[in-house]
């Protein structure tokens, strides 16, 4: 369904001088600087299939995507989508993509919002039977006929992601690429996109590319993970593997009152793999993997030896994946 | 071809939807045009009050007022803002979201631009026409109509909107390339400004300068129709020639708007990610 070969991106920057002299400076001669955004990447994806990709603020995800689209042309290398080249037969192209970017609307501001779903109707030629079919789909799932009517700049940002995600599905593309959709979203709306994305996709074999920052996302949709970090895709492949390989470790901060020696390494005589500690004046902050320790056990101990004044328990975010990976230069 | 309109008509008529959310908006710009009609109409009167001959350059004060009405109206029927949308699509990132449409983003903006303009017929041009009818009345504005020339005035300003379109596409993807649009609107509203005849009639200009106008495309979208309807043109050939010469500017403008959108687009950078 869609492929990729050895695609490159290169942007190229004026770098700007700073303050009153470098202006100046710059606007004589401006210094070119060459930014590889994306790095000769390859990868296939098959109909049906929905990828979760993965990496780093200006790590090469949205550039992927544009290109994706037919928004950018790559610099070097191949797209094919759906036997089209995005760039080169773009209106063709999208007639089979349905896009949305968590940080743009593509629904008409002053307009009520059906009225969009009018316009979009006419542009994709969406016939009569189909808009009444998936519209009702969509108020089902979106529950979006609570606010049909409001004009979309009077939306709250919960609304209007879920109704610029039923507008990006309206003409039931084959392909549907998803910029960070659920970013800013609460639990309740993140839900019901998750919903809509996982009902189209097992409706209609719709084949999905989503770029998230949040792993439940990626857990609940995804069965499989590229991560891109400068540009390379670092890991392609299932996420179980990577959940078995890096989802076990937690972390764990403690605030403590008065300067205590632990020792961790010790105690549990584990390796760095399993248990990290890192000290900062009276804070502690300890990684460890849950299947060789629990979290109860190391709270235990350390406030048994110190008075701690606050405690932070978190799940290794998906970032920290990625910079772990990213850190060793290669996967596992 | 009906699906072409069923296609880009949603277009026009979401603009034309959009302006009436913006009624005050909609209220100044009328203000305004009209408050510019009396600025120009004293100027006028100060220059001919104060000039020894009754007819300057071949206008009478009257010749006068009526090509300063004249030229409010025309420029209101081609009043286009392709630059404008295209320097928001650009800032906003907006351009990514057109572009991921099936729709060509030129015929878009045309049917955008289409929209404005029955905005201003409806908001603007229809209460000038009556306010010139009533003003008619009066005074004895120096035009006289006749079938081929109303024909010919509405060929001609459909001819101008047309370039008036392409010049403001042209200049929009120029901001594709430059990203900073204040300097080339700039530039734009000053060349326009000289050139289309907005501020004077061209033929006020020194020879040199009115045969640099010749070679521009600005006076086709302004400045021919205004001349048209003003009966300028002594015969029916004359005036025909002045609309194949717009339609010819049609074609060039074409032409550069499809060389200049091949660089652009890729040049294209969407801003903020």
């Amino acid at each position: 369904m869609i492929e990729a070969k050895n695609l490159s991106k290169t942007f190229i920057k004026y770098e700007k001088g700073v303050g009153l002299k470098g202006m100046l400076k710059t606007f004589f001669k401006a210094k070119k600087v060459e930014k590889k955004a994306v790095d000769n990447i390859s990868f296939r994806i098959d109909k049906g299939e929905i990828v979760g990709y993965i990496g780093a603020n200006g790590a090469g995800k949205s550039t992927t995507i544009k290109m994706l689209a037919g928004i950018l042309t790559p610099s070097s290398g191949e797209v094919i989508v759906d036997g089209n080249n995005p760039k080169k037969d773009r209106i063709k192209n999208a007639y089979n993509i349905g896009v949305v970017f968590g940080q743009r609307t593509q629904l008409w501001w002053d307009l009520p919002l059906i009225e969009t779903y009018g316009i979009l109707k006419e542009i994709y030629n969406v016939s009569d039977q189909d808009y009444k079919e998936r519209m009702a789909f969509f108020n089902e799932v979106l529950d979006i006929d609570s606010f049909i009517k409001s004009p979309v700049r009077t939306l709250s940002l919960g609304q209007r992601m879920r109704a610029d995600i039923a507008a990006s599905l309206l003409h039931n593309p084959k392909v549907l690429f998803l910029d960070e959709p659920t970013v800013g979203l609460d639990v309740v709306a993140k839900q019901k996109m998750r919903d809509a994305i996982k009902l189209m996709n097992q409706k209609f074999q719709t084949t999905v590319i989503l770029t998230t920052h949040d792993l439940d996302d990626i857990e609940e949709l995804c069965k499989r993970i590229m991560i891109i970090d400068e540009g390379t895709i670092i890991y392609d492949g299932s996420i179980d593997k990577i959940k078995k390989d890096f989802g076990f470790m937690r972390q764990v901060e403690f605030e403590i009152k008065e300067d205590v020696t632990l020792d961790f390494k010790e105690k549990y005589k584990l390796s760095e793999e399993d248990l990290k500690v890192s000290r900062e004046l009276n804070k502690i902050s300890v990684q460890f993997n849950k299947n060789k320790i629990s979290v109860s056990e190391i709270t235990h101990y350390v406030m048994k030896h110190a008075f701690v004044t606050d405690i932070n328990i978190s799940e290794t975010s998906i970032e920290d994946i990625v910079r772990n990976i990213y850190e060793k230069g290669h996967y596992a | 071809m009906h699906s072409f309109f069923k296609k880009y008509l949603p277009f026009s008529k979401a603009q034309m939807q959009e302006f009436v959310n913006y009624r005050a908006h909609a209220i100044v710009w009328v203000l305004m045009e009209f408050m510019f009609l009396v600025l120009q109409y004293f100027i006028w009167k100060a220059i001919y009050d104060n000039s020894p001959n009754e007819i300057i350059n071949g206008y009478s004060f009257l010749g006068m007022i009526t090509y300063v009405l004249l030229v409010r109206v025309v420029s209101s029927l081609t009043f286009v803002m392709p630059s404008e949308y295209i320097s928001d699509d650009i800032r906003s990132g907006a351009i990514a979201m057109n572009l991921i449409k099936p729709i060509n983003y030129r015929t878009q903006l045309f049917f955008k631009s289409l929209g404005d303009i029955v905005n201003s017929i409806v908001f603007f041009v229809i209460p000038l026409v009556v306010t010139l009818i009533i003003v008619a009345f009066f005074v004895d504005l120096e035009v006289t109509l006749t079938l081929p020339v109303i024909l010919a005035f509405i060929c001609s300003i459909i001819f101008a909107f047309t370039i008036r379109f392409f010049i403001g596409y042209i200049f929009g993807l120029i901001i594709f390339l430059t990203i900073n649009s204040f300097g080339i609107f700039q530039l734009r509203r000053a060349i326009e400004g000289i050139f289309s005849g907005v501020i004077i009639p061209l033929h006020f200009f020194p020879e040199w300068l009115y045969q640099i106008a010749l070679f521009l495309p600005f006076m086709q979208g302004l400045y021919v129709p205004v001349r048209i309807f003003m009966g300028n043109y002594e015969t029916n050939t004359d005036i025909l020639n002045a609309l194949l010469f717009q339609l010819m500017w049609i074609g060039i403008l074409y032409v550069i708007a499809i060389f200049f959108w091949k660089k652009a687009v890729h040049r294209l950078v969407v801003l903020g990610g």
